[in-house]
């Protein structure tokens, strides 16, 4: 009996599952967005195959190289390090430090979300108190004291960009928890003697997953342009580390005898940004039926 | 009203203790001695580390500390910058409307970009115009500020020379000097928000042109334009200014990076200058200056609301 219904819910489940991938794959933004973010996965994961050079190589004989040159397709900087390589190295840092970055928001924030939105009375009140604390400060603001103080280096860039995240999915989960409550289904557990735990990990986390997925998407474009953005202002991942943001803030102040040094960099970060906003917005559509209506 | 107004103000209190708590809080997860932190590298006499010790009752408990901190704030004391020597509520006090200035422009230049395109986009939808504007938007929200400034910079102010490449300008040098000085930062801080505020026009006037009152609007023979414009479009802004409005913290954010590029005398370069210098009672101050008027902007979009829609009505 248990088997039968469970094969049912499988059944159910990857039925819904197909739905959604058939309107995902049939968004085409959606799909050039997953082939962009491929080719980035790709460089990321095997960069040694795909760049022609090391990335900290420097040949100080041939600095400022222009795009096109022998060897080098996007030219050198400063140092005579091939921008190319160090781009497809830096795609490895972006994307690591963004799926970080959301792997620490989503967690911190659905768990508070699931809490307060289960809970209610004074633990909801706290979390919503902590969460408008939060969305208080222009976000860029504070990501960028704390990195002041705690200085610079890639784990605190994850850290901090993690840890100023999480409310948006608070927020998110909360709501959705507040009317996934009053189910039926949820009184049915509570009924069979789910402890809370299980109720809320087990039956309504599933049932929130849809737009968390959706904001992580977009929270991770999101993450990469702040991490660039840190980089640039000299505050994220440190040089020589080939980092998108802060070859631009590298190659800033060669702005009028280089401008490739910049130009590329930011290609990179847009064409990674917009992919995963791609991605996100076909998620959307596939996922939450009810929004496809604005397309 | 007024008593929706006192409850609105009376909620915001506990989120701007908050806000001063994690403020006050960055001291502490600053590595190594908090005065010689407050006191920079120099050479720290017994002397300095006393009074500094007593100005900030560093001797006492956080919570006593964090009271002392209040303390000062509320008589409008944010301490004192550690390069310059002089009051931090100074400089911000000179540096806070340049960057109003700048984002309210930027702001400006949003909305005038993406309410006429996004209403077009929805009036003209599936066209080309449509396509264009939704991959433009979409471009929009993914380039990286930073970027964007640093090639109007090179193709407008170094390539072409046409507009000046850094500073704010001077009303008494007349109103072109000020909207010159403006356009590069301006578009370069505004252009994200642009691309969001699209979508959004877009979608809202799309929701807003299905309802049931403009088939009655278009069924009673109102001209098509007036009953998109008079009818469709007063419906369909209300989301998009409240959307404005709490973006404007993104903008306020932006303004660190904006400031930077193009040397302008605001807010956002003054604690970029602090954190070069780690001048920790200036990055203090300006954290908390931007987070206030962040809460304050956000007041004003609620206040705002009740204004722009008689639909909603507080008691």
């Amino acid at each position: 009996m248990t088997e039968a219904t469970n094969g049912e819910r499988t059944e159910r489940i990857s039925r819904r599952g197909l739905k959604a991938l058939r309107v995902f794959v049939r968004n085409r933004l959606a799909l050039l967005g997953t082939v962009m973010l491929l080719g980035f996965v790709f460089c990321a994961s095997f960069p040694n195959v795909v760049a022609p050079h090391d990335p900290y190589d420097m040949d100080l004989a041939n600095p400022f190289a222009p795009p096109g040159s022998p060897g080098h397709l996007l030219g050198t900087d400063n140092f005579g390090r091939d921008i190319l390589s160090r781009l497809i190295y830096g795609s490895r840092i972006s994307l690591t430090v963004g799926l970080v970055v959301v792997g620490i928001a989503a967690t911190i924030g659905t768990t508070l979300g699931l809490l307060s939105g289960y809970y209610g009375g004074v633990v909801d009140i706290l979390v919503m108190r902590l969460v408008e604390v939060f969305y208080s400060f222009p976000f860029l603001i504070l990501a960028i004291a704390v990195m002041a103080v705690l200085g610079p280096s890639i784990y605190n860039v994850m850290l901090v960009l993690g840890l100023v995240n999480w409310p948006i999915y608070a927020r998110l989960v909360r709501s959705r928890v507040l009317s996934l409550r009053e189910e039926p289904f949820v009184e049915a557990c509570r009924a069979l003697g789910a402890g809370n735990a299980r109720i809320m990990f087990r039956h309504l986390l599933p049932n929130c997953l849809s737009p968390v997925i959706v904001t992580a998407a977009m929270g991770m474009a999101g993450a990469i342009l702040s991490t660039a953005a840190l980089g640039f202002l000299g505050l994220g991942v440190q040089p020589p580390t080939p980092e998108w943001g802060t070859m631009l803030n590298e190659g800033k102040d060669f702005l009028r005898r280089t401008p490739h040094m910049i130009t590329y960099p930011g290609v990179a970060i847009m064409l990674v940004v917009l992919s995963l906003n791609f991605i996100g917005d076909g998620l959307r559509d596939a996922l939450d039926p009810r929004l496809t209506h604005q397309r | 009203m007024s008593a929706y107004l006192i409850r609105r103000l009376l909620i915001s209190i506990p989120v701007v203790l908050g806000v001063t708590f994690i403020v006050f809080a960055l001291v502490s997860l600053a590595p190594g001695d908090p005065i010689n932190l407050l006191l920079a590298s120099e050479k720290v006499t017994p002397e300095m580390a006393e009074r500094v010790r007593e100005y900030y009752g560093l001797d006492k408990p956080w919570y006593s500390q964090y009271a002392t901190y209040l303390g000062h704030l509320l008589r409008g004391d944010m301490g004192y910058s550690i390069t310059t020597r002089t009051p931090v509520s100074q400089s911000i006090k000179r540096c806070l409307p340049n960057t109003l200035q700048l984002t309210a422009a930027s702001m400006i230049v949003a909305l005038l970009i993406a309410i006429p395109v996004g209403v077009l986009s929805a009036t003209h939808r599936n066209s080309f115009l449509d396509y264009v504007s939704l991959t433009g938007s979409m471009l929009g929200v993914s380039m990286p500020n930073f970027w964007l400034g640093l090639l109007l910079l090179l193709l407008l102010g170094l390539q072409f020379k046409v507009l000046p490449i850094w500073g704010i300008g001077r009303l008494s040098r007349g109103l072109w000097d000020v909207i010159s000085h403006l356009i590069m930062p301006s578009l370069t801080l505004g252009t994200s928000l642009a691309g969001l505020l699209t979508r959004l026009t877009r979608s809202s006037v799309l929701e807003v042109l299905s309802q049931d009152y403009i088939s009655t609007a278009r069924a009673k023979g109102l001209a098509e334009w007036a009953v998109r414009y008079r009818h469709a479009l007063r419906n369909a802004i209300i989301p998009v200014l409240t959307a404005a409005g709490l973006q404007f913290g993104a903008l306020l954010g932006g303004a660190v990076i904006v400031e930077t590029i193009f040397a302008w005398p605001g807010m956002g370069r003054l604690a970029y200058g602090a954190i070069q210098q780690r001048d920790l009672p200036m990055i203090q101050g300006t954290t908390l200056v931007f987070a206030i008027c962040f809460i304050a902007v956000t007041l004003l979009v609620d206040v705002l609301y009740v204004f722009i829609d008689p639909r909603i009505r507080y008691d």
